[in-house]
């Protein structure tokens, strides 16, 4: 009678999730990609440049260092390109996946008494953790990937007075995406902690939202500088990546340890927390 | 050996007992009734069986392994029914218990789910979110008992239920006993523990009370005489010290409602000081037997919470 059954990775599990939230994925890879197609379309049109120029030397010098700085001047193609890297819209519809994937997936099936349902099943604690991982983080790769697609799109599709360089897109895609992840790891640890769905995506879009005004205030306030170390957003720096021909590597293992460390601490809070309690 | 142990189980919420010192064994094909009011830790009891809580001390064990918190523990072989079923309620039954069945081994679920519909009457292609709350049990019903498994735990299976549906569930709970399922039932329905259970364990503030066959539960619990004494006379007060294990229920006019433990012999021997018309006595139900467990001395509930 006493026989150890062995539990087998949920695929159907990770398959029923898939499905539940491929809508939101598809939606916000198409808004993503068409907006990296807009902007090579307008960043093709010398006129549009220069208008936009003219708007952002109006505006207060942080606006402008929030969506490129120094890497927007005329003649400079990469850098208008770029802007739909860090456009505000783009961070948004990246941070929406980031924040309601985990919490809908962990938080969301534990306030509506699913996860239990799903507990009692062969499957263990730990892999419904890991199913939300993958889904969550292999899901916002999925969409650096459409925006770096949709760069490439736009690129091949405008026509533009000068040869424009794929490889920094490739790499503010690259730390873009580790970006990403750093949210993607927080809504995880949030979604971790709490059984209430709404408290989770709180906790977890406080923290985007204090960490980016953070950085605003860094960048327009000299005596504010000292605090952008303390925000993700400090550790991309567009000129750098767009300019430079190096990896930030400095920048890029920083994300990555707040990425790593914010995953390890939600799966450890998610093993040891009563459930569905 | 038993194939369901609870042993010295005991969690605590914080400050808050939820269940202290609980130990029981089920045999196979045993059903055992699990019976206490709210709060009293029968749902809490029931989570730590399945690895949903952990512990604070104590163990369960099921079919001879060790529960342990989050690691799923031999439920490829248990059948559960949560206390609250809920479900997706967007996608229809048959999809949401289709999916649940692909989360570990589906043997013959798909032919049971569907004898099991037919039995109970339910559509499995409508929305789980348009059902009645009747009907979103029997899909409850549906997921414990769509495998066959050989441990059911079961947490108020007929909430809900009209009386019929509860007859047919309590016929596919003696079915899969009779199969060789070891089945805890919790339950708030007497009727339904002593027509479908063999033995039961009631707790009353996270303890367990009592431990005994139904009969035997039955037994132990206050008889009642209902005693009419001659009209024109006066109706005696119970001597409670000098009777002892006995109160009065009811009084009205020349009748006097009396409940009482232990033998008649005491209470009749009382009785025959006085001029009594006419004795009837009642059948004491597990019920009547409960009420006793439910309440402390100052007649209040007996729940934590």
């Amino acid at each position: 009678m006493k026989k150890k059954s062995r539990v087998s990775f949920p695929l159907a599990l990770l398959r029923f999730w898939l499905w539940r939230i491929l809508w939101l994925w598809l939606l916000v890879g198409f808004f993503i990609f068409i907006i990296q197609v807009i902007e090579c379309s307008i960043a093709q049109d010398n006129e549009k440049v220069k208008l936009m120029l003219d708007l952002f030397e109006k505006m207060p010098g942080f606006i402008k260092n929030a969506v490129g700085g120094e890497i927007l001047e005329v003649g400079n193609i990469t850098g208008f390109i770029a802007i739909g890297y860090q456009h505000p819209l783009v961070l948004t519809l990246f941070m929406i996946f980031a924040v309601c994937v985990p919490t809908g997936l962990l938080a969301g099936h534990v306030q509506s008494g699913t996860m239990e349902l799903i507990l009692s099943r062969s499957v263990t604690k730990n892999q419904v953790y890991v199913c939300a991982c993958i889904l969550t983080l292999v899901g916002m790769l999925a969409l650096v990937v459409f925006m770096f697609f949709g760069t490439v799109v736009g690129i091949n599709v405008c026509s533009f007075d000068q040869e424009v360089s794929l490889w920094p897109f490739f790499r503010a895609a690259i730390v873009g995406g580790l970006l990403s992840g750093t949210a993607a790891g927080v809504s995880l640890l949030a979604a971790a902690v709490f059984r209430n769905r709404g408290r989770a995506v709180g906790l977890a879009m406080a923290f985007f939202i204090v960490n980016y005004f953070i950085d605003l205030i860094a960048e327009w306030w000299p005596r504010a500088k000292f605090l952008g170390p303390s925000s993700i957003f400090y550790y991309v720096d567009p000129p750098k990546i767009l300019l430079g021909t190096t990896w930030p590597i400095r920048d890029m293992c920083v994300l990555s340890s707040v990425l790593v460390i914010t995953v390890i601490a939600g799966g450890i809070i998610w093993h040891r927390r009563d459930l569905p309690l | 050996m038993a194939r369901l142990e609870v042993i010295s189980l005991t969690k605590w919420y914080g400050s808050a007992k939820g269940v202290e010192d609980v130990s029981f064994a089920i045999e196979q094909g045993e059903v055992f009734g699990y019976l206490g009011p709210n709060g009293s830790g029968k749902t809490t009891t029931i989570r730590c069986i399945m690895g949903l809580l952990k512990p604070t001390s104590g163990q369960a064990r099921v079919l001879g392994q060790r529960v342990v918190a989050g690691r799923a523990t031999q439920h490829s072989r248990i059948g559960y029914l949560p206390g609250e079923f809920r479900i997706w309620g967007g996608l229809s039954a048959r999809r949401s218990l289709r999916v649940l069945a692909a989360l570990g081994s589906s043997d013959r679920a798909k032919t049971r789910r569907e004898e099991l519909a037919e039995r109970l009457e339910l559509d499995l292609d409508r929305r789980v979110g348009d059902l009645s709350k009747g009907n979103r049990q029997k899909v409850g019903v549906v997921y414990a008992f769509q495998h066959e498994r050989d441990v059911l735990i079961l947490d108020e299976p007929t909430i809900g239920l009209d009386p019929l549906v509860s007859q047919t569930v309590h016929d596919i709970i003696r079915e899969a006993a009779d199969n060789g399922a070891t089945v805890l039932l919790s339950s708030h329905d007497l009727s339904e523990v002593s027509v479908v259970c063999s033995r039961a364990g009631i707790l009353r503030r996270g303890k367990l009370v009592e431990l005994a066959p139904i009969s035997q539960i039955i037994q132990q619990g206050q008889k009642q005489l209902k005693v009419w004494f001659v009209e024109g006379t006066e109706v005696p007060s119970l001597p409670v010290e000098q009777l002892g294990g006995v109160r009065e229920i009811k009084r009205k006019g020349q009748m006097l409602h009396i409940a009482y433990q232990g033998k008649a012999d005491t209470m009749l021997k009382w009785l025959a000081q006085f001029p009594v018309n006419r004795i009837s006595t009642t059948q004491t139900s597990l019920e009547e037997a409960f009420m006793q467990y439910y309440s402390d001395s100052s007649g209040r509930n007996g729940g934590t919470s």
